[in-house]
């Protein structure tokens, strides 16, 4: 389903929106004028959105976005710039660096100063192709298929109302340093979602679901909308019926969708070295230990083929690349951008994200994932449970990640009674600190899968994908 | 020097001319510009220094059009290529079913109200701005000297915004603002606790220090841990303003949208004229409050601002409406009648108009009581001061599980400590609807500040679950 894979790279490229010129004269004069390093980091965002309810058309909207940063180092701190008029940027070098240069003076002796690790140099243009380009998509091709989902999902009486939504995204971005990196890479996102309510005798129940991924029109039109239509229906009227989850620790079986999350909120977070320099993770000074049971193996990979947080190279210039957060319960690296690994001299792995050009990057997730252990399949993981709950679905979470607490809540779940999934439960959230909960994993299903398309908020949104196997957590604290 | 061009808002009225009469010669019914363009500063704080520095801009036009009852909606950067706009809005149009009586506010004049916008703002420098920063970070020290700002910032914006349409209207105005948020840690023996705290207004903010002292106070309170071995039960919960508003926006500002109740996809579909809160309680929505963060002289499609009585003494009185979810709601015959509450809200140039609260106001016609009598009353209870995971609510049925590590115990009428953890959980319409009490505000804040939603520090007795960790 997927275009997202480093082979599918070429060289051809697509044309830049800032002249060359001009983008090389301001990062040369931002060192004219005293900065060690500078950039000009462009995005452009040519996308679509359409939403519809109850198969009505509300709104087709298409649209294109540029902005562009300018980021200037100047003795250890930063100064930026952004702006949409991309013409005005070169008169900002002088104020820019000026900003920078009054940060840096207000450093005091024990705090250090940025320092940048070094990444290769490229001046290769990198574009991911999708198989179907959305700009060849015409809009009644989009609508068609919301209006296909639509009618998957109202097939019973209790559904009162369904809004779907299609977004696509065809990105390009370019990079200018004074380190001589000069590069352009492009590459398209695809999704479908719908939110789906039932009622019933009063009571009211809705449920979410997204697919699609980066990739072109064939991130969506290759999904089986049959499937997850029927699939929110059927779960939307299950929790209609369902009873509130009990509360208390418990044994917790989460499916893909919930690792997912529980491994972004959980442990993802933490691992953000910015958030780690900063005195706000548990994480800080624990590389190298083992946190987790071994067998919990991690990874974040920004090249995992058509995930929603897939991109070919970061925001810094670095080629994009899989990195290893946990293998077998130990922590081996933080997520870093070239400033946080020189910070925490290790290896810079390319994980600067920015949500776009007029926002400067930060570390960020891309596709987070446990990878499967030794059970075989789900039933396997319920065996010898005699009171627990297995969760599914994802309402999204949050972390703490200083303390280490975080929360994720499911979209549906079932008591578990002596190994059998009984009864329908709804809104079930865990919670529970990172540190104890990775030792309390005590069971993985072989199969590990991307779940559902997610965004991350940390100032900045940007698109992100997790998953993994079917997960058992003992002395989960539930509801 | 300032952040805001001084023409800036005839300079959006004459983009907005430009794309008006190019529509006005397409075959569109009716139209409406909305231009905007925004400048602003930041100082970003991490680590317990200053990190960052920055600047910049961003705008566009907003188009939108009405041809034979078809809505459609395009935007750009600028106003040059007005033919491709309008083009694109009419091709969008064509793509949506009509709406029987769906048509633009005509202009009706708008709110009374001081202009948002503070000078001084304009004129702030970024170099003042990392004063302030300064500032905050040798207070957070004076107050506790291994209290961190670990992260957040200050930041300055002006805005200039403008809305030319068919129908005659023709506004425009400027807004600044100026605001902060700080998270604060304090690491001591490996035990890591942390607050929080936020403020914003239009006017030049001259001490930012009550940031701190709520921020480092939170981080404080939350120290020295104890265990509570009696598993999950339900309890009287006071819920401080920053613990509730959350939940409380993430579930009504939902419910109360009009084209949700009147779809079956609010809790309250179905219930006007019922009773669906205590009956002391009392909610409005009002856009026309002077500094309030949602107030404005016109809303998102021209229409002046009003003031909405949604639930009073406790009965379900109204929802919120735009314009066009009136005339759809009707058309679709899911309700008999429905109009525009003034409650269209933009997104900026990007989004076509949406219904959205402006000011959601809760007040109660009991006397409030003090902070420290509710305390005293309930005995046995809890302390919540902020909830992770308030967006995980469901707006639908206003179940919601959500997480705090910032719950106090009380026993006997006092405070006994703080839990590492616990889920609090619940329905938040049921808890709403009985065994409430407000509590008078000790220290109020400009409405501004206080964000769009105002709620004040709350007990409900009702239905909320504690599960200790």
């Amino acid at each position: 389903m997927a275009a997202a894979s480093s082979n599918q790279q070429s060289n051809d490229g697509t044309g830049r929106h800032l002249d060359q010129d001009i983008a090389h004269r301001m990062v040369d004069d931002a060192i004219q004028a005293g900065a060690t390093y500078s950039e000009v980091r462009l995005v452009s965002n040519q996308n679509t959105s359409i939403s519809m309810r109850d198969g009505q058309v509300r709104n087709a909207i298409s649209g294109l976005d540029v902005g562009a940063t300018l980021r200037c180092l100047v003795n250890g701190s930063w100064g930026v710039h952004s702006t949409t008029d991309l013409q005005a940027l070169a008169s900002q070098v002088e104020a820019t660096v000026n900003l920078a240069s009054s940060v840096a003076q207000r450093r005091s002796k024990e705090d250090s100063a940025v320092e940048l690790a070094e990444i290769p140099i490229s001046t290769t243009d990198v574009h991911w192709r999708a198989k179907k380009d959305i700009r060849d998509i015409s809009m009644q091709q989009k609508v068609d298929v919301l209006e296909e989902f639509d009618s998957f999902i109202r097939t019973d009486e209790r559904i009162v109302s369904v809004n779907t939504g299609f977004t696509d995204e065809h990105i390009e971005m370019e990079l200018t340093t004074s380190e001589g990196m000069d590069r352009a890479w492009s590459f398209q996102r695809t999704c479908t979602n719908a939110i789906v309510t039932g009622r019933d005798y009063g009571e009211v129940a809705s449920y979410r679901t997204r697919v699609g991924g980066v990739g072109g029109f064939e991130a969506v039109e290759s999904v089986d909308l049959q499937q997850v239509g029927s699939s929110a229906t059927e779960s939307t009227l299950r929790i209609l019926g369902a009873e509130r989850a009990p509360s208390g620790k418990m044994t917790l079986i989460a499916d893909p969708d919930l690792t997912g999350v529980y491994i972004h909120e959980a442990l993802g977070h933490p691992c953000e070295a910015d958030l780690v320099a900063a005195g706000d993770s548990c994480l800080d000074g624990k590389l190298g230990e083992i946190i987790g049971n071994p067998l919990v193996t991690v990874i974040d990979d920004p090249t995992w083929p058509g995930g929603h947080g897939s991109f070919p190279v970061d925001a810094e210039g670095f080629d994009s690349k899989s990195r290893t957060l946990i293998e077998n319960g130990r922590l081996m690296t933080f997520l870093n951008h070239r400033e946080t690994a020189a910070h925490f001299e290790i290896e810079p792995n390319g994980a600067a994200r920015a949500q776009d050009g007029l926002h400067h990057p930060l570390v960020r997730m891309s596709n987070t994932m446990i990878m499967g252990g030794n059970h075989e399949d789900l039933d396997d993981l319920l065996e010898g449970i005699t009171d627990g709950v297995y969760a599914c679905g994802t309402r999204g979470g949050q972390v703490d990640t200083g303390r280490g607490s975080f929360q994720f809540a499911a979209q549906e779940a079932w008591r578990i009674r002596n190994g059998e999934l009984v009864e329908p439960l709804k809104d079930v959230s865990v919670s529970g600190m990172t540190l104890s909960i990775l030792k309390n994993v005590d069971g993985l299903t072989k199969h590990a899968e991307m779940a559902s398309p997610g965004f991350c908020g940390k100032g900045q949104v940007v698109p992100v994908g997790d998953g993994g196997p079917a997960m058992r957590i003992q002395e989960a604290l539930v509801g | 020097m300032t952040l805001m061009p001084e023409d800036s808002c005839q300079r959006l009225l004459d983009g907005c001319q430009q794309i008006g009469a190019v529509a006005d010669k397409s075959v569109a019914d009716m139209w409406e510009v909305f231009a905007i363009q925004s400048y602003g500063a930041e100082v970003e704080i991490e680590a317990g220094k200053v990190s960052l520095a920055g600047g910049g801009g961003e705008g566009g036009f907003g188009l939108r059009i009405l041809n034979q009852g078809k809505v459609g909606f395009a935007y750009a950067a600028n106003s040059g290529d007005s033919q491709r706009l309008v083009d694109a809005a009419l091709s969008a149009a064509s793509l949506v079913p009509s709406v029987d009586g769906f048509e633009f506010p005509d202009d009706e004049g708008e709110t009374k109200m001081s202009p948002m916008w503070d000078s001084e703002v304009d004129n702030t420098s970024p170099e003042q701005l990392m004063l302030q920063a300064d500032s905050m970070l040798s207070t957070c020290k004076e107050l506790n000297p291994i209290a961190v700002i670990t992260g957040g910032g200050i930041s300055t914006s002006c805005t200039a915004g403008a809305l030319l349409t068919s129908q005659g209207i023709s506004t425009s105005g400027m807004r600044s603002s100026h605001g902060g948020g700080i998270q604060v840690t304090i690491d001591d023996d490996d035990k890591l606790t942390s607050g929080w705290s936020s403020m914003q207004s239009f006017e030049l903010l001259d001490d930012l220090s009550p940031l701190c002292d709520e921020a480092v106070k939170l981080a404080e309170v939350t120290r020295n841990t104890i265990t509570d071995n009696d598993g999950a039960r339900e309890a009287p919960v006071l819920f401080t303003h920053g613990g509730i508003r959350g939940l409380f926006s993430n579930v009504f500002a939902s419910s109360l949208r009009g084209e949700k109740m009147a779809r079956g996809e609010s809790v309250w579909s179905g219930k006007i004229s019922e009773s669906v809160f205590d009956n002391h309680l009392s909610l409005h929505d009002d856009g026309t409050i002077e500094g309030g963060a949602g107030s404005g002289r016109r809303d998102g499609e021209g229409k002046k601002t009003q003031r909405t009585t949604l639930i009073e003494k406790g009965v379900l009185k109204s929802g919120i409406w735009s314009t066009r979810d009136a005339a759809e709601q009707v058309s679709e015959g899911n309700v008999e009648e429905a109009l525009s509450t003034s409650n269209a809200g933009r997104g900026g140039h990007q989004s076509s108009p949406y219904t959205s609260i402006s000011n959601f106001i809760l007040s109660s016609s009991q006397r409030p009581n003090s902070r420290d009598s509710v305390i005293e009353e309930m005995e046995d209870g809890w302390v919540v001061h902020s909830v992770m995971g308030a967006h995980t609510a469901n707006p639908s049925s206003g179940d919601f599980s959500v997480t705090s590590s910032s719950i106090l115990k009380v026993v006997g009428g006092e405070i006994i400590g703080a839990l590492k953890q616990a889920g609090v959980s619940g329905n938040l319409p049921k808890s709403f609807s009985e065994g409430t009490s407000l509590i008078e505000m000790s220290k109020p804040r400009s409405m501004w500040a206080s964000g769009s939603v105002v709620v004040p520090d709350m007990l409900l007795r009702n239905g909320i679950r504690i599960n200790p960790s």
